[in-house]
């Protein structure tokens, strides 16, 4: 997965990877929208988290506000109340009212109190009864005075006709003091009246005055249930207003929740590809080729660095500048180690003559070639074997051939040949009058004789560089046209600086292929330092077929062609031998 | 024409096996414009005694062979020989290894795995000495197709060197043929021979590498490396050679750039 920042954009550009590229599109897709759930959840959270809080608190109030709801309604219902507003006004009125009745009645109690005081001080009095206005205003007592006036005036009338004792004036009397008579119990009536209006006046003042007591009372328990209620319903008001904020908040929070979702987008989904994004195949098999192509160029330069062995013709003369007087061929043929009558695989013989060839050509009349020294820097490189074929090379053109075993640590030549070691070279060096019994001659080659290592000594060494080994050396001289030499390894031992003194050239014999030239330019300095003329380098185990054969194809495709002749034709094969080449 | 170098003696080496098929190598010869074969044995000394007498007995089988079958080529006898230090010593003991055994010229070859040590200064040694060595196709070796200017000092010094045909065909790689065409242009080849072993595959035809000689050094001089030259090397005449040319080779810029 990876995702890229845009440069001067805030758009994200997310890639995925999978073998399968619905899940890649997918996977693109779904970590595109999680982003954007998680970046919104980020903003959003103190939204939520608001909310959610709001929302206990919500719970809360709401509880609150209808406990406190349910305690107002409970207390109107208790208390008989619907509304306090109207009630108070009619209470508040009826007491007005009260009041002024109260006011009226007390005037008109007044009133009647003090017309009843008055008729009562002139009721015994009547002639006083005409100052009471109330009386006055009486019709019946204003019909009654006016009849007594009247009678008074026919009175008087008749005292002036009549003596007091006249019936008239008698009659007159009579009827005057009936009509006076009616006058007071008119007056009587009238007291009466207004001491009954006084009770009225009184009783009314009396139960007024218990009516607003009750109503003042009405009042103040009104007004007491009035604060208790403002209290409880103030206490409903308010948590209804929070609870309502609540509200408020909550949605504002939801709605701001909502409003911020729409911070991050997907600009363009991710799609399924038609082609694999990963492995580009044509790019990876670049990539690989260059790689492998220079890899394998390192490596090939690597190890043919780290490989410092001398493995062709060619090695020898551009690396070591010493000359080269030919390659054995590398054979698994178990026909050796004598190569020399072997048939078929004549090319190893071939080889063997070639060497004998360029060495007896590096022969001059001043310096000639007599005693040949063979080694080379390690063990097992082939000294003998080549030591072996180049004196059977040579005797086999006639030349008077001697070869010795001087490497008295490791006795081999005996074996080579398949001959005893009773009398060798050490017991030549030692007592000369073994020279004849050691010069051993072999049937099956002519020309040629073989001294073995002999009896084996604590000092091959000191018995090398004896006077005694050069005399017996310069006896061998007149008897032989060649003399050669098989030594022990010149990184071993000095026995072959000792031996090179004695000879006329040294063959210096390389392993191809595994020998370093570290070593083999230490033995050649070491050689040169001996100061005995370095004839040149016999290759070994040379690949024929890998590298240098393939020189000469396709024109030797014929080289073995009489061999494969040879082959069908067994009859000739001893003729043609002698003419091998092609 | 004239062929130099043949191996058209039956039975002897790895040519042909037999009599037939040496005279059907004498026919196609024939077909081809040659009209002169020297019989050229490989002539070595290994475990086996060369035998002049036999070569000479069937050399002289194949000649009254061809005689009686008219075919129109003329043999001569000489040899193939490999150079060996031995080899001023045979040639004087046994002159039929000369060419036409004039005891002057003789074919030199060398052995194939690596050219030996001083083998110019030791083949000029005979050539001070009489007889003159005609190299035989260097341009099989290795060594020499590395080191072209390994056969100055030898043909300046009055050697003489052989190509085979079909080196200068392209019939053996053109590494090989190219190599040919420098030698022709330095002049450091004087004769063109057929080393032909067998009717088919080696078989004894000139005519076709006279043409790509011609187109290298012109057709006079091509034919003369066939006919003239030849002609007086099987007389043992002394042959007056203007010596080497030194070319200026057109190296090939990778070859610069690498410093080759």
């Amino acid at each position: 997965m990876e995702v890229e920042i845009g440069k001067g954009s805030n758009i994200l550009k997310i890639s995925y990877s999978s073998e399968n590229p619905t899940v890649a599109a997918a996977m693109a897709n779904g970590i595109a929208n999680s982003y954007i759930e998680h970046s919104l959840d980020i903003r959003v959270k103190p939204f939520r988290d608001a909310v959610e809080w709001l929302s206990a608190r919500m719970v809360e109030s709401r509880a609150k506000v209808e406990d406190s709801e349910r305690i107002v309604q409970g207390y109107k219902e208790v208390k008989g109340i619907v509304s306090f507003e109207g009630k108070e006004n009619v209470i508040t009125q009826k007491l007005q009212e009260l009041v002024t009745q109260l006011v009226q009645t007390e005037s008109k109690r007044q009133e009647s109190e003090v017309r009843y005081q008055q008729i009562e001080s002139v009721i015994e009095k009547p002639e006083l009864l005409a100052t009471v206005p109330d009386i006055m205003n009486n019709i019946v007592i204003q019909g009654l005075r006016n009849e007594e006036l009247t009678m008074h005036k026919r009175i008087s009338e008749l005292s002036d006709k009549y003596g007091p004792k006249h019936p008239q004036m008698i009659k007159a009397r009579t009827e005057l003091e009936a009509i006076r008579r009616n006058l007071l119990s008119e007056a009587r009536k009238m007291l009466k009246a207004a001491r009954a209006d006084l009770d009225i006046a009184r009783g009314r003042e009396r139960s007024l005055r218990k009516a607003i007591d009750d109503q003042k009372r009405e009042v103040l328990d009104l007004s007491r249930k009035a604060i208790e209620y403002e209290v409880i319903a103030g206490e409903a008001v308010s948590n209804r207003q929070f609870y309502e904020l609540l509200l408020k908040k909550l949605q504002e929070a939801s709605l701001s929740s909502g409003i911020i979702a729409t911070n991050v987008q997907v600009v363009d989904g991710a799609t399924v590809p038609d082609a694999p994004a990963s492995p580009r195949k044509l790019l990876n098999i670049l990539i690989a080729s260059v790689f492998g192509l220079f890899g394998g160029v390192f490596m090939a330069f690597f190890v043919e660095y780290l490989d410092d062995s001398i493995k062709t013709p060619d090695d020898i003369e551009s690396v070591l500048s010493v000359p080269f007087l030919g390659y054995v061929p590398a054979t698994t043929q178990e026909e050796g180690p004598i190569y020399m009558f072997s048939g078929p695989r004549a090319a190893i013989a071939e080889s063997y003559r070639t060497i004998r060839t360029s060495i007896m050509l590096s022969s001059t009349l001043e310096k000639p070639l007599q005693v040949l020294l063979v080694t080379s820097s390690t063990p097992n490189e082939g000294k003998t074997t080549t030591a072996a074929n180049l004196a059977v090379a040579m005797a086999q053109m006639g030349e008077r051939v001697l070869l010795i075993d001087t490497d008295m640590r490791r006795h081999n030549l005996h074996k080579v040949y398949g001959i005893d070691n009773l009398i060798g070279i050490s017991d030549l060096i030692i007592d000369h009058a073994n020279l004849d019994m050691a010069c051993r001659t072999l049937s099956h080659i002519p020309n040629f004789s073989v001294i073995t290592g002999g009896t084996l000594t604590p000092n091959p060494s000191e018995l090398l560089g004896s006077n005694s080994m050069k005399e017996a050396v310069a006896m061998l001289r007149a008897r032989y046209d060649r003399i050669i030499l098989d030594s022990p390894p010149v990184m071993a031992f000095s026995d072959s600086l000792v031996l090179s003194r004695l000879a006329d050239g040294v063959i210096f014999v390389v392993w191809g292929g595994v020998t370093s030239r570290g070593h083999i330019q230490k033995s050649l300095n070491a050689i040169a330092g001996v100061g005995t003329r370095l004839l040149g380098i016999v290759l070994n185990n040379v690949k024929i077929t890998a590298k240098a054969y393939s020189y000469y194809h396709p024109y030797y495709n014929y080289y073995y062609y009489g061999e494969h002749r040879e082959g069908e034709d067994k009859g000739k094969s001893k003729k043609r031998s002698v003419f091998r080449k092609g | 024409m004239i062929d130099l170098h043949c191996h058209i003696l039956p039975g002897i080496d790895d040519g042909p096996a037999t009599m037939g098929e040496s005279l059907d190598m004498c026919r196609i010869a024939y077909e081809d414009g040659i009209r002169t074969i020297v019989a050229t044995p490989h002539f070595m000394r290994g475990e086996q005694e060369y035998l002049p007498s036999r070569v000479r007995a069937e050399f002289e089988a194949l000649v009254t062979e061809v005689c009686r079958q008219g075919i129109g080529i003329d043999l001569l006898l000489g040899a193939d020989v490999a150079v060996t230090p031995e080899t001023p010593l045979y040639l004087r003991q046994v002159p039929q290894l000369t060419l036409n055994g004039t005891g002057r010229y003789f074919l030199a070859e060398l052995p194939h795995e690596a050219v030996p040590l001083n083998w110019d200064r030791f083949l000029l040694a005979m050539a001070q000495q009489g007889m003159v060595p005609i190299l035989t196709h260097p341009e099989r070796h290795r060594w020499f197709l590395k080191r072209p200017d390994a056969l100055y000092d030898f043909v300046g010094g009055g050697g003489l060197v052989q190509v085979t045909a079909m080196s200068l065909t392209g019939e053996n790689g053109e590494e090989v043929r190219r190599f040919c065409c420098s030698l022709l242009q330095r002049a450091l080849a004087h004769v063109i021979a057929t080393d032909a072993h067998a009717p088919a595959g080696r078989a004894p035809l000139l005519a076709k590498a006279v043409d790509a000689a011609a187109r290298v050094i012109g057709a006079e001089e091509a034919y003369r490396m066939a006919s003239e030259t030849p002609r007086r090397i099987l007389r043992g005449e002394m042959l007056d050679l203007a010596g080497p040319r030194r070319v200026q080779e057109r190296v090939p810029w990778y070859r610069r750039l690498l410093g080759a």
